[in-house]
């Protein structure tokens, strides 16, 4: 698929014989991306997560991972609400990958964070940015979010992130700062032809009840 | 026009621009250009802990519209110095 020539040592690949990000089907994307620091952190930190529980990223991230030209200094994840022998164990597994949190030590402390409905921030040892924003499930949004992924495969592993739809219906109706106006209409350019415009409609008129 | 309207309808215009971009070339060609701005600015923040987490609080407060004292850029600094 690639053609990849040699010039004067300095190793070219011929970009128009590679295909842009391919839309398999509703629930799966393919993405031939160079990683970023943000994909490596993204796909190291949810290689241990899916381990221990489902998962979906939202927000900025989901943009940026199909191109948005801007950076961010978190990846968004939600969890649905896992017991704390569940959770002790995957602190102790991110501990051995190094990773750390930022806004609590104890398991305990995180179990009663993540209970109060705030979110925990996780980085590599000795760095803060990037880093994992992760916090519950709690709200019907969130559970949406949840349940309807989508499976992007990148040549490095897979990522899962919300339907495409709910972002953009949460970033125009809810979040709705310039930023994340523009996050949607990226979104919804690139992904031009493959989004369900009624179910898009559907999120809007629910999430317009919600704000 | 206002300048701020004039401005977003030119971040839109490439936005627009951007993405049709994105969408006509290849990953690979897109993302290491991409990679150039989410790297650069990654690799050059820099912050403690305790001003990363106090950015992130003033940030969520403002968020849900809650009364934050808005502080200059001289107290801000001195805030986050003093953490």
């Amino acid at each position: 698929m690639t053609k990849t020539t040699i010039k004067n040592d300095i190793v070219e690949h011929d970009s128009y014989q590679r295909e842009p990000m391919r839309f398999i089907d509703a629930t799966t994307l393919e993405i031939d991306r160079e990683p970023s620091d943000l994909d490596r952190l993204a796909l190291e930190f949810t290689t241990i997560l899916e381990k221990y529980t489902p998962y979906v990223i939202v927000s900025g991230y989901v943009s940026i991972l199909l191109g948005r030209a801007r950076a961010s200094e978190d990846i968004d994840i939600i969890i649905p609400k896992i017991p704390f022998p569940t959770l002790k164990k995957l602190v102790h597994d991110l501990k051995e990958k190094n990773f750390y949190c930022l806004n609590e030590e104890k398991d305990s402390d995180i179990f009663d964070c993540l209970t109060e409905g705030l979110a925990v921030r996780y980085a590599k040892q000795k760095t803060m940015i990037p880093n994992i924003e992760m916090k519950w499930a709690k709200n019907r949004i969130h559970k949406l979010a949840l349940q309807k992924t989508i499976t992007v495969i990148l040549p490095q592993g897979t990522l899962h992130i919300s339907n495409l739809e709910l972002q953009i219906a949460f970033k125009e109706k809810v979040l709705r700062s310039p930023k994340d106006r523009e996050d949607a209409r990226h979104i919804q350019k690139v992904a031009e032809g493959h989004l369900d415009k009624k179910l898009l409609q559907h999120y809007k008129e629910m999430l317009r009840d919600v704000h | 026009m206002t300048f701020t309207k004039e401005n977003q309808k030119e971040r839109y215009r490439f936005i627009d621009q951007w993405a049709d971009y994105v969408r006509t070339h290849s990953d690979q060609d897109w993302s290491a250009q991409q990679n150039v701005i989410i790297n650069s600015c990654l690799r050059t923040a820099s912050m403690t802990k305790e001003q990363y987490l106090a950015m992130k609080h003033i940030e969520g407060e403002m968020k849900q519209g809650k009364n934050v004292k808005k502080l200059t850029q001289k107290e801000a600094v001195k805030y986050l110095k003093n953490l």
